[in-house]
């Protein structure tokens, strides 16, 4: 197993946002994490990489490194989790002081430090590799909404991460913008990626993922490959939900 | 423009031979002490004041309660008393109880707490108002705080600071003036000389006030060449 989660829970004040979630992840697996709006979506994938910390609850990792949430963390250990994974928001985040190609190298140059060459031609591959080669030199103002959330997902692969998290990453994008951004990943999940996406595109869940996660109110209402979970849904609430994202109105 | 307005008081206070020969002869004592002790007391204040207003701003904005109190305690008490009163508690009042410092470090003290203290609200709010999702994006790339600070807030921070610094520089470009009163001999003090010797008061205040004015427009003119090239990354 590459990932498990285990007894995760988190509360803003008064607010159970995550109750006692237990996933398993394996090598290459992609999970996709669906549901409606408020039911701990994001709050659960930030957990995984430390960016919120669980009141409760495990991480284990197929190399034997583990968190356990609850007790004080070290520093050194929040580093290395947020080590393990790239991040892809919602809102791209990008650096807007900084030009595609910079956002890129920002992580393996000046965190990692590593070779400015050898980095210079990781991201260049990568930048190429989300079609944004002849734009590496733009700032993100300069970019489109699917441009910018493409140099997101570059920023976040050039960290070398062992894990891929998407929230929502074209949530915020015009309808004709989000299928290159879709493809981005879909190339990814055929290079064997593992990867925990948070998405409203049903068909492109049931597409790629290996798992689907339907989530309300801070648990997980049902999960299972897409034929069961989008097709023959065993609980009322996820038909109800498919039903109102297939049929908006 | 500026130049012919300029000529007009020239001309209204020089209307005589002998004011105009007091003008030019007191210009060149009153750009020596521009030169000698205003510029050089602006520019060594303002850069120890901006390095205390970053210190104090971090210290504000941290979680502990060790650093942001005396933080705020400094900040409110220099907002809260008079540059002037400052100025003379250093010299005269530190000078009293055995502690004299000379009149120009003293008021480089005296303007460097001053510059900390309201330059670090503005580098407060400034890095305040940079979304949190930088910070985020900064840690999802395995930047820890100092690095996120420097690498990507505090320069998104100066851009937004820039402005409302500059207008503190210029400010102190001009309140130097009040060191004259603990015996700088800066270009007040030397337009209060001249003018204490001839009685050519109105001349000479105004020939001072023309050159700080001289002084904050050339400023004036930086701030904006600064803001145009901090603007590139910025949507127009
Ligand atoms: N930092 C926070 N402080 C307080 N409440 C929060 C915070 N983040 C999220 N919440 C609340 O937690 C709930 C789940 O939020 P979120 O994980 O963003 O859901 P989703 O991504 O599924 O829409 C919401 O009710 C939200 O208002
Ligand atoms: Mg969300």
């Amino acid at each position: 197993m590459f990932l498990s989660v285990k007894g995760l829970s988190k509360s803003f004040g008064d607010l159970n946002v995550l109750k006692n979630i237990d996933i398993a992840i394996d090598e290459g697996n992609i999970i996709t994490i669906i549901g409606p709006s408020g039911s701990g979506k994001t709050t659960l994938l930030r957990c995984l990489n430390g960016l919120e910390i669980p009141d409760q609850g495990r991480l284990v990792f197929h190399d034997g490194f583990e968190v356990e949430f609850g007790q004080t963390l070290k520093k050194k250990q929040l580093m290395e989790l947020s080590r393990k994974s790239g991040m892809v928001f919602q809102s791209y985040n990008l650096f807007p002081h900084k030009s595609a190609l910079q956002n890129v190298t920002e992580g393996p140059l000046f965190v990692q430090k590593r070779n400015k060459l050898e980095v210079l031609q990781l991201a260049e591959s990568i930048l190429k590799k989300v079609g944004l080669a002849d734009k590496k030199d733009l700032y993100p103002h300069q970019l489109s909404g699917g441009q910018q959330q493409r140099v997101g997902i570059a920023r976040a692969l050039a960290i070398e991460p062992e894990l891929m998290l998407f929230d929502e990453p074209t949530s915020a994008l015009d309808p004709e913008l989000v299928g290159d951004v879709l493809k981005v990943m879909k190339d990814l999940a055929k290079e064997g990626w593992t990867m925990v996406i948070v998405t409203h595109e049903l068909r492109f869940a049931e597409e790629v993922a290996d798992t689907i996660i339907f989530m309300d109110q801070g648990q997980i209402v049902e999960q299972g490959p897409p034929s069961q979970v989008l097709r023959n849904p065993t609980q009322e609430r996820t038909s109800q939900f498919i039903q109102r994202v297939m049929n908006p109105s | 423009m500026v130049k012919m307005f300029l000529n007009n008081i020239v001309f209204a206070i020089t209307a005589n031979m002998e004011g105009w020969e007091l003008f030019q002869n007191s210009l060149l004592p009153m750009i020596q002490g521009a030169i000698k002790y205003t510029i050089p007391l602006t520019l060594v204040s303002f850069t120890v004041g901006i390095c205390l207003a970053l210190l104090t701003a971090i210290m504000r904005l941290s979680k502990s309660k060790i650093l942001t109190a005396p933080a705020r305690v400094y900040v409110s008490a220099i907002r809260g008393t008079p540059l002037l009163v400052q100025l003379f508690i250093v010299f005269f009042g530190l000078g009293s109880i055995g502690l004299t410092i000379d009149p120009f470090p003293s008021a480089v003290i005296a303007f460097s707490l001053n510059v900390g203290a309201y330059g670090s609200e503005i580098i407060r709010a400034s890095i305040s108002s940079i979304p949190k999702g930088q910070w985020e994006a900064a840690q999802t790339i395995g930047m820890n705080y100092g690095q996120a600070l420097r690498r990507i807030i505090l320069p998104q921070a100066a851009r937004v600071s820039i402005p409302p610094l500059s207008n503190t520089f210029i400010s102190l470009v001009k309140d130097t003036s009040l060191a004259s009163l603990i015996l700088v001999a800066e270009l007040f003090r030397k337009a209060q000389e001249i003018a204490a010797r001839t009685y050519e008061f109105m001349l000479l205040y105004v020939e001072a006030a023309i050159l700080y004015w001289i002084v904050c427009f050339a400023l004036s003119i930086v701030q904006d060449q600064i803001e145009n090239r901090l603007d590139r990354y910025v949507a127009r």
